[in-house]
């Protein structure tokens, strides 16, 4: 999901790329920590999709 | 195309606004950024400027301290005047009632959209820059820039409004008005290019303090770590408590992106909780950090940027009040000014610096490329 978002947004810029991923981070997503083991958090998920309508993604 | 700036010290409002206009308003410029000391009359500043520069989009706010040139200033009005050669479009919105609803800056956005015939979300970031100047009292700051950060790649960069440390009211300046509880927003088209520096003076130690439980809309940490807050920022710091607000300056926390802090700084400790000058979120980890030397930094940051750019035409600097406050009692604050002797540079001491999120203790500048 965090993937499509940053992919999404940046298509394919690195500046935009970037800021998006720092723009997650402070909404509490670094990037670094996750990973696709990382394990299902329903909370966190249900931020993800909140996100993703706020930045026009669609997962 | 050159980028000029102008500042004066007298105390009279208009008699200040008639010195800055005499040496800008010969360039013709098309926008003109001011930034004025409280202790001006807003309204009245925002009115003179405004009636000073008639073909010009004239934009500004209320600072804690003006930077202009090689000077550090109090008390003052200092001004850019761009030429349309840099900045051929600009448009303008002021965000009202921004403690209370974000709905003023989507429509800002929907505004910026018709105006450019353009998307939000399509505006090109390389030829694109934003600019917020935002009332620095509001603590609204936060949202404002997650909102223009979900509706936008442009870049929005600038600062929280200052009063000279009074802190009863700020004000933004737009449309020869005087603002309160309210954000100008400016989209500049930037044909010629640009960059950004942040810097912060800082670096990351070891020890990490993660919020676990938070008052966010307060920008108040109970707890770090399921500990006092208090208790644990002193404990990182290998002090009793009493110490800790001492070495709120050379210790502020940073959420880092990288190497990058994105420095979160102290404000006081009431009982066991620590209110700080931005939000923090919960689960959020964030870095013990160590400071280093302000002017060293910067000087470094600027030779760095205009090596990388070739040659710089222009800075706008939105320089924390924290730094200008360490520089002043370090006695440093001409040598930072001299910093930017030889670029045409304006800016102010602000009370929150915007760039991605709302930070602290950090200059963030607007480099304009020759």
């Amino acid at each position: 999901m965090i993937d499509q978002i940053v992919a999404q947004r940046a298509k394919g810029n690195a500046m935009v790329e970037k800021t998006t991923v720092t723009k997650l981070l402070m909404k509490g997503f670094d990037l670094s920590k996750y990973n696709a083991q990382s394990p299902d958090d329903p909370a966190k998920i249900a931020e993800l999709q909140r996100i993703a309508a706020e930045f026009g993604v669609t997962l | 195309m050159n980028i000029t700036t102008a500042y004066s010290i007298h105390s009279d409002p208009l008699a200040a606004t008639q010195e800055v206009a005499a040496t800008l308003a010969a360039q013709q410029p098309g926008t003109v950024l001011y930034f004025a000391s409280s202790n001006y009359a807003g309204p009245t500043v925002a009115s003179a400027m405004e009636r000073a520069f008639p073909d010009a989009t004239v934009i500004g706010c209320t600072t804690a301290g003006e930077l202009v040139g090689g000077h550090m200033l109090k008390s003052s009005l200092v001004a850019m005047a761009l030429p349309t050669e840099v900045v051929p479009e600009i448009h303008v919105q002021v965000v009202h009632k921004i403690g209370a609803s974000l709905d003023g800056v989507d429509a800002a956005f929907r505004a910026f959209s018709a105006a450019t015939g353009t998307s939000a979300r399509e505006l090109d970031p390389g030829t694109w820059v934003g600019l917020i100047l935002i009332d620095g009292l509001s603590r609204a700051e936060e949202r404002v820039m997650e909102r223009i950060g979900a509706l936008t790649d442009v870049m929005f960069i600038g600062g929280s409004a200052g009063d000279d440390l009074k802190f009863a009211r700020t004000e933004v300046f737009a449309q020869g008005q005087a603002y309160n509880d309210a954000a100008i927003l400016a989209l500049l088209r930037v044909p010629h290019g640009f960059d950004f520096i942040k810097t912060q003076s800082f670096s990351a130690t070891h020890k990490i303090l993660t919020p676990t439980l938070v008052d966010e809309a307060n920008r108040t940490v109970l707890e770090f770590d399921g500990k006092p807050a208090a208790q644990a920022y002193a404990d990182a710091l290998g002090l009793p408590v009493e110490e800790a607000a001492k070495h709120f300056m050379d210790h502020p926390l940073g959420l880092m992106d990288g190497d990058e802090p994105y420095v979160r700084s102290p404000q006081q400790i009431t009982g066991n909780a620590m209110a700080f000058y931005c939000a923090v979120k919960a689960g959020m980890p964030l870095s013990l950090l160590d400071s280093s030397d302000i002017v060293a930094d910067t000087a470094q940051a600027l030779v760095e940027k205009t090596t990388a750019l070739g040659q710089v035409a222009g800075v706008v600097n939105f320089n924390c009040i924290l730094r200008t406050l360490e520089l002043d009692a370090e006695g440093k604050s001409a040598e930072y000014g001299a910093v930017f002797a030889k670029v045409p540079t304006v800016g102010f001491s602000t009370y929150g610096e915007a760039m991605i999120g709302h930070i602290n203790q950090t200059s963030t500048m607007l480099v304009f490329k020759a």
